[in-house]
């Protein structure tokens, strides 16, 4: 007996004409039916590149996509059993709210009779929280209601699945965090297989079942969101999701580590013995009497906890603590670390610092520039 | 406003409106000699005159069609050449465009006359095909001088979306591209039919013998000056009403649009 | 490593372009092949011998041909500097709102929507010996006969010719300015005008480039309008001593002796008017691209 997914990405590769590396290398994915999956990563590691790779709109150099079975590469976009939103809402500015919905499914002669249309349609706008809204034009809407517009167009149609790209990136803030609460209720209700794209780490861990975060065209990890605040799988990985300290220190193989903070056990760790990195989240810090004397460096003071900087021999630790007493640079303080708070991970080197083309290129650059503009 | 600009605007009216005007009181004029500043006997039946004689209906009927059907043919080959260079970026573009449009850049007499031997090889010469195709190479080029700029500022992006959403590629084109380029076909179409409207030597050239539009009769009467001016006159104004006509109907519909924001 | 799949997207690829290009294929078909054969025949004699440049030759040769080609490079010349300088007078007075301007913007466009044969009517009935103009004059009492008004179209000014075309022109110039005047910003001139800079400079330094490209395409519709065209000049210009290059074509293309020469004029005006026009189109689109960067 074998489990066979709902959503299946097999060895995904793409490389642009005249890149240096790959757009995406190598890229494998399980889905099940009726979960969100959110790819996560930062601008330009390809992932709404794979995104256009299953909606067709690019294609692919290697590797297959399988939807319920069904393998759809090569087949149209729009014959695909997917649909999509984009970051930009893309309504059909010559229709009303109600008509850019419906129009899809109509043209597509999904309606039986003119009832039934007004029916569903109207189902789908009182879902995003539009009702009243049936015949305003497109074109007087404001952008958080343009987007719910877009994703009842694409929900109407219950695709197979659902590719929903950064949707919410154009949003203002407040917004987003409302928005990104609606689209999973709404997706859940329906019970809608989706993949969902953002940069943004808060975001995908609000929506996501899963998440996958992506960096330079391979998946780094793909868990369940808190598996990335627990065992986060390697040091970018950690980066990414704010694990502030990386210590060096010992793994003998079997789930205990020594480091300068102390012997810690990692019981689930799978990782070979050797030199390695021991990372800490700044929260999982407390002060104790019992605990490990660093000197405070520098302090922000924010309210509901306070962020020290914090030295121990040559090692800066990073906390974040709830504050028994305001300490002040210099003083002495004892801190611990909460439960199994810790992890390990295999050492990386540091990521070069990106420099832009024009600035490289430095005089030069902006003598162009300024040409340009005459 | 300043004083200059003043001046300019108010000889802007004086220059185009008092051609006009006198183009219009000599339609309606009986006799109008000189050096009296209005005629002295008006009369209205230089129109029906016209019509009587020249049986001018059918001759509008005509002008009418053909330049309808020019406009039709015109703007759909037109589109998607237009749509092409208007959204994609490419070496070369500019070239492609700049020879798309040569046929209204070169002297159009030159190009008719050799077409002469191409319609009798085809054996289309003298047919309202002949007549249709001779007058679309020349328009094409208007339509898609107004429509790149337009396709310039269309987001080709939408057309994915539709894609994404099941919608057939003739839907889209027909549901959100044409509407959403509403105003440059509205403005493109409008000079076709002004510039079909006009064109003579296609017409006496390669129309079915005896098929005349009111363009072909006009210029004739102008050479040969064997009309008297009040009938020139009034065929020049009947000449041109339904330019005036279509122009009205184009600014309602753009003024419209832009009421709607729409196309925008 | 290439799939079947990339491989049929790039055919599809391939497909969507050519059927995009395809009409304009016809019609370019249509222009192209009459403008080879006509090159084809220019180059041969009457019974269809390869007869090299002597067509050409004995075309450029005759006096009447060169006192035409200059006849029609003057006037080309003077109505399209008088056209841009008027066009871009008129659109900078007219550029700013004022009460009125909409209509004002409605006039310039009902002239544009006058066909030059209708133009040719009206001047005749206003610029004649006995037109309105002349009439107004003589009302007015500085003119004591019709004989003594200037001789606007039977004259080897290129009078007739240059107002007709001016007026034409002018108002479709105009509005395409003020289109571009409009949708720049104001911001560049405001500037200079805080650090001193005058109207005039403001004007030449800052206005005068970005209209540039409106200038250059919409001058070439009014060059080959004059430089080739054929309709106007023959009913407003002068028609027996001084020709227009097209007309003097039309009239040598039905006489048999002349016949060959007719086509390596033909050549030549052609080839005149398109490179022309076609390095000013060109000039202007890629000034479009080179901003829209």
């Amino acid at each position: 007996m074998f489990d066979i997914s709902f959503l299946s990405i097999n060895g995904i590769k793409k490389r642009y004409k005249g890149a240096k590396t790959a757009c995406l290398d190598g890229i494998d994915l399980e889905l099940e039916k009726g979960e969100i999956l959110v790819l996560l990563g930062p601008s330009g590691c390809g992932k709404t590149t794979l995104l256009k790779i299953i909606a067709g709109l690019e294609s692919q150099d290697e590797g297959e996509v399988i939807v319920d079975g069904e393998c759809i590469d090569g087949i149209a976009t729009e014959k695909r059993p997917i649909s999509m939103v984009f970051q930009k809402p893309y309504l059909f500015k010559n229709m009303t709210v109600f008509q850019n919905i419906s129009f899809a499914p109509r043209i597509n002669g999904r309606f039986k009779t003119k009832e039934e249309m007004n029916e569903e349609t109207q189902k789908y706008i009182d879902l995003v929280k539009l009702t009243g809204f049936e015949d305003r034009s497109a074109t007087q809407l404001s952008g958080g209601q343009e987007q719910r517009v877009s994703l009842a167009r694409a929900l109407i149609l219950k695709p197979k699945l659902l590719l929903l790209d950064e949707p919410l990136s154009a949003l203002d803030a407040n917004l987003r965090v409302e928005m990104r609460l609606a689209v999973r209720d709404i997706c859940k209700q329906l019970g809608q297989t989706v993949i969902f794209v953002t940069h943004d780490q808060e975001e995908a861990v609000a929506i996501g079942d899963k998440v996958a975060l992506i960096s330079e065209g391979k998946i780094v990890q793909c868990s369940q969101p808190n598996m990335f605040f627990k065992r986060p799988a390697t040091k970018t990985v950690a980066r990414f999701f704010g694990w502030k300290n990386f210590i060096e220190c010992d793994y003998d193989g079997n789930g205990n580590v020594d480091s300068i903070l102390g012997k810690f056990n990692v019981p689930d760790c799978d990782l070979e013995a050797g030199r390695k990195i021991m990372v800490v989240r700044p929260e999982s810090f407390c002060e104790a009497d019992d605990g490990i004397e660093c000197t405070v460096e520098q302090i922000s003071y924010l309210g509901m906890k306070v962020d020290y900087t914090l030295k121990i021999g040559d090692q800066q630790i990073f906390a974040s603590m709830d504050p028994r007493e305001l300490k002040r640079p210099g003083d002495i303080i004892k801190i611990s670390i909460k439960g199994d708070a810790v992890w390990v991970v295999d050492d990386e080197p540091d990521p070069e610092p990106v420099i832009p083309d024009d600035v490289k290129k430095g005089i030069k650059g902006l003598l162009s520039k300024m040409k340009k503009k005459e | 406003m300043e004083v200059w600009k003043k001046i300019v605007v108010a000889l802007t009216f004086a220059v185009i409106l008092y051609p006009l005007l006198i183009l219009l009181m000599w339609s309606v004029s009986e006799q109008w000699m000189y050096p009296n500043l209005l005629p002295t006997e008006l009369d209205f039946s230089n129109y029906a005159t016209l019509f009587n004689t020249y049986n001018l209906g059918k001759v509008i009927m005509n002008s009418i069609i053909i330049s309808a059907v020019v406009v039709l043919v015109s703007m759909i080959m037109g589109l998607l050449p237009s749509k092409f260079l208007g959204t994609r970026k490419f070496r070369g573009k500019v070239a492609a465009q700049v020879v798309m449009m040569m046929p209204i850049m070169a002297p159009g007499i030159v190009i008719l006359f050799g077409l002469i031997n191409v319609f009798v090889e085809l054996g289309i010469n003298r047919t309202y095909l002949s007549l249709v195709i001779a007058e679309v190479i020349f328009f094409i080029p208007y339509a898609i001088m107004v429509l790149v700029p337009v396709f310039k500022n269309y987001d080709v992006g939408i057309e994915n979306q539709a894609a994404t959403l099941g919608v057939g590629k003739l839907s889209t084109l027909m549901n959100i591209t044409l509407p959403s380029v509403r105003t440059g076909l509205v403005v493109s179409a409008m000079y076709v039919f002004m510039a079909s409207w006009a064109t003579y030597l296609a017409v006496s050239m390669y129309a079915p013998v005896g098929f005349d539009t009111v363009a072909s009769l006009l210029y004739p009467a102008i050479s040969n000056g064997q009309y008297p001016n009040d009938l020139l006159a009034s065929l020049t104004v009947l000449f041109f009403v339904p330019s005036l006509i279509f122009l009205f109907i184009s600014t309602w519909i753009m003024g419209t649009d832009k009421v709607n924001n729409r196309g925008v | 490593m290439k799939t079947k799949i990339s491989e049929s997207a790039d055919v599809r690829k391939i497909a969507v372009i050519l059927s995009a290009l395809v009409p304009s294929l016809i019609a370019l078909f249509f222009f192209f092949w009459p403008l080879i054969e006509s090159i084809k025949e220019s180059f041969r004699n009457f019974y269809g011998d390869f007869v090299g440049w002597e067509n050409y030759i004995e075309a450029i040769n005759n006096p009447a041909f060169i006192q035409a080609f200059q006849y029609t490079l003057r006037i080309t010349l003077i109505v399209l500097a008088v056209t841009i300088v008027s066009s871009i007078i008129l659109a900078m007075a007219l550029r700013r709102t004022f009460i009125g301007k909409k209509i004002t913007l409605f006039l310039l466009q009902v002239d544009v929507a006058v066909p030059s044969i209708a133009c040719a009517t009206m001047m005749i009935l206003v610029l004649s010996k006995t037109g309105a103009l002349s009439r107004l004059l003589n009302n007015i009492g500085l003119l004591d006969n019709y004989k003594d008004f200037p001789n606007i179209f039977y004259n080897s000014n290129g009078l007739g010719v240059i107002i007709s075309v001016v007026w034409l022109f002018v108002p479709y110039i105009t509005l395409s300015l003020i289109s571009v005047l409009h949708s720049i910003s104001n911001e560049e001139e405001d500037q200079a005008a805080t650090l001193g800079v005058g109207k005039i400079k403001r004007f030449i330094f800052i206005t005068l480039p970005s209209l540039k490209s409106s200038i250059a395409y919409t001058s070439i519709m009014c060059f080959a309008c004059t430089f080739a065209s054929f309709e106007l000049p023959s009913l407003v210009g002068d028609q027996h001593s001084m020709v227009t290059l097209a007309y003097y074509y039309y009239n040598i293309l039905g006489s048999a002796p002349r016949h060959m020469e007719s086509y390596s004029i033909s050549i030549i005006v052609t080839v005149i008017t398109l490179a022309v026009s076609s390095l000013l189109m060109y000039y202007s689109l890629s000034t479009d691209e080179k901003r829209r960067e």
